[in-house]
């Protein structure tokens, strides 16, 4: 804290909170299955500094934006199975557009249409808008209503102070794939609804960007049998 | 009694005949008293939600002059009867995110105060609601609406025969005392600029007409009656009045109550015996029956 008010600049704190932000969001990410390289997710402060602040000390959001292509494994998990119809079917994810929005009052209508027109102009399949201050009532509702083509998601930069999942309560979630999920139903004699289920708004669903009908298998430490796992259908 | 040839009776209540088709009521399985509700919901009520582009047509450079233009508030008042009191309040958060007043009829910057809450004279106020306007004047008219939205007043909207929330929209606030005290003071400097030059007319004018109304109140008003006022002179020492002869006297003056004296005339005797009084009665009865009778019939 003594940092904060003592080594003079006034920005030092909010530099240092979207860098933690940026962090997060590299992290999540790649978590995702996109491909980020290893010095861009952990990025020192300094360097952050140096890069995306102005000269004097204050940050510059509009150059903090960036986007990732899909690794390999990441499109062959969202890749339907091939069918008599469809024998060579097109994966379901693509390029993702991350932005830092510069607004500081408060965001609308018109900021929110320019992202989304800016993710489908170039044809991004998801888009990621990271706000300092929450959305309107109406801007929210652009996000939902435009989402048929990219899949919009906002993130207020005080929620990605920290990374969730690093934290010791939060098991492990992994994405099961459209095959694997099919192999459980079956293995198991299920149908979709039988199995227990995850909000979409959970945080932990939100930051793998969950869909409605994707199913995530959580992996606990447990004391009498080494590993637990449990599937989690999401609604 | 064991052979008895009737059959034995039913103890289940008799059915009415089933009507050969389910009704369309039925079918959706609502009473009548549900249905009627529905459709007056239907008509006053359940709206459609507000398209995104109606937010944007009358939050972005809405009004497009100020003062509004005709076609600007007809605009408005076309949009707002459909709109909902909540979706009324994301109409001023939406103009507040560009920035403007929150009354859609208000192209001017919105205040920025900072700080949590603000001391006003009419108590303490936060900062967070006086920001959403650009004066307290467009805060009234503002939420003026908003009110009327709430608590909304049907009217019949044209042949369709569906029913409309009635809208209106606040008065510009009329000018006050020290509006025109300011205006009179500009009229006795000479109006040095266009500003006081133009309340000087003002004034000038309502002098005018307050003249031209004092000589249709009483005729051409130019005569003027002679009024002197005298002193009254007083000799002696003021006395309390007391009551003459005529009144009744001073010896019965213990006996009267607001000038008139109680049992002395038309009072009966009081030395008639206990029956005496008992037929009494019983004739007095009858005696006004019969007047009252002959009232009635003329």
């Amino acid at each position: 804290m003594s940092d904060d008010f003592g080594s003079g600049n006034i920005h030092d704190k909010e530099v240092s909170r979207l860098w933690r932000a940026w962090r997060t969001i590299h992290e999540m990410v790649a978590d995702r299955g996109y491909e980020l390289a290893e010095e861009e997710i952990k990025m020192p402060l300094d360097e952050f500094k140096r890069k995306f602040t102005n000269g004097d000390g204050s940050p510059n959001r509009s150059i903090m934006s960036f986007s990732a292509r899909p690794s390999a494994s990441m499109i062959k998990k969202f890749t339907p199975p091939p069918t008599a119809s469809n024998p060579d079917p097109a994966p379901e994810c693509g390029t993702i557009w991350v932005e830092f929005c510069p607004e500081k009052t408060s965001i609308g209508i018109s900021v929110m249409k320019k992202f989304v027109e800016h993710c489908a102009n170039n044809s991004y399949k998801a888009g990621i808008l990271v706000t300092a201050v929450a959305l309107s009532a109406q801007a929210r509702k652009v996000m939902t209503v435009t989402s048929q083509y990219t899949l919009i998601e906002c993130f207020l930069e005080e929620d990605l102070l920290v990374n969730i999942t690093h934290h010791e309560l939060v098991p492990t979630h992994i994405l099961l794939s459209r095959e694997e999920k099919m192999a459980l139903l079956k293995r198991y004699r299920l149908k979709e609804t039988q199995l227990p289920r995850i909000l979409q708004k959970d945080p932990i669903a939100r930051y793998l960007g969950l869909k409605r009908g994707q199913v995530v298998k959580i992996v606990r430490i447990s004391e009498t049998a080494g590993r637990y796992a449990s599937y989690r259908l999401c609604v | 009694m064991a052979s008895t040839p009737n059959p034995p009776k039913s103890i289940l209540k008799k059915q009415p005949p089933t009507p050969d088709a389910p009704s369309a009521l039925e079918l959706t399985g609502l009473t009548r008293a549900q249905a009627a509700q529905l459709l007056t919901l239907s008509k006053t009520e359940l709206k459609p939600p507000i398209p995104i582009e109606t937010f944007e047509l009358l939050s972005a450079a809405f009004p497009s002059s100020q003062p509004p233009s005709q076609s600007d508030i007809s605009l408005l008042l076309s949009h707002l009867p459909n709109f909902s009191p909540s979706e009324y309040l994301d109409l001023i958060d939406e103009r507040n995110c560009l920035n403007t007043c929150g009354y859609a009829l208000c192209s001017k910057p919105r205040r920025n105060f900072t700080g949590k809450v603000k001391i006003r004279r009419s108590g303490v106020a936060k900062t967070e609601d006086l920001n959403k306007w650009c004066s307290d004047e467009c805060a009234l008219k503002g939420m003026y609406i908003h009110v009327q939205l709430e608590h909304p007043s049907y009217e019949w909207a044209g042949e369709k025969g569906e029913m409309k929330v009635k809208i209106r929209l606040r008065e510009d606030k009329e000018p006050g005392v020290k509006e025109v005290k300011k205006a009179v003071e500009g009229l006795s400097l000479d109006g040095a600029d266009d500003e006081r030059d133009k309340k000087g007319d003002e004034a000038h004018e309502k002098k005018k007409q307050a003249g031209k109304l004092a000589v249709e109140r009483n005729g051409m008003g130019v005569d003027k009656v002679e009024v002197t006022i005298g002193e009254k002179e007083i000799t002696q020492p003021p006395t309390a009045p007391t009551f003459t002869s005529a009144q009744g006297g001073e010896s019965d003056a213990h006996l009267m109550v607001e000038g008139y004296k109680i049992g002395s005339k038309g009072k009966k005797p009081n030395n008639t015996g206990g029956e005496g009084e008992d037929d009494d009665d019983d004739d007095f009865i009858p005696s006004i029956r019969i007047e009252s009778l002959n009232y009635g019939r003329p």
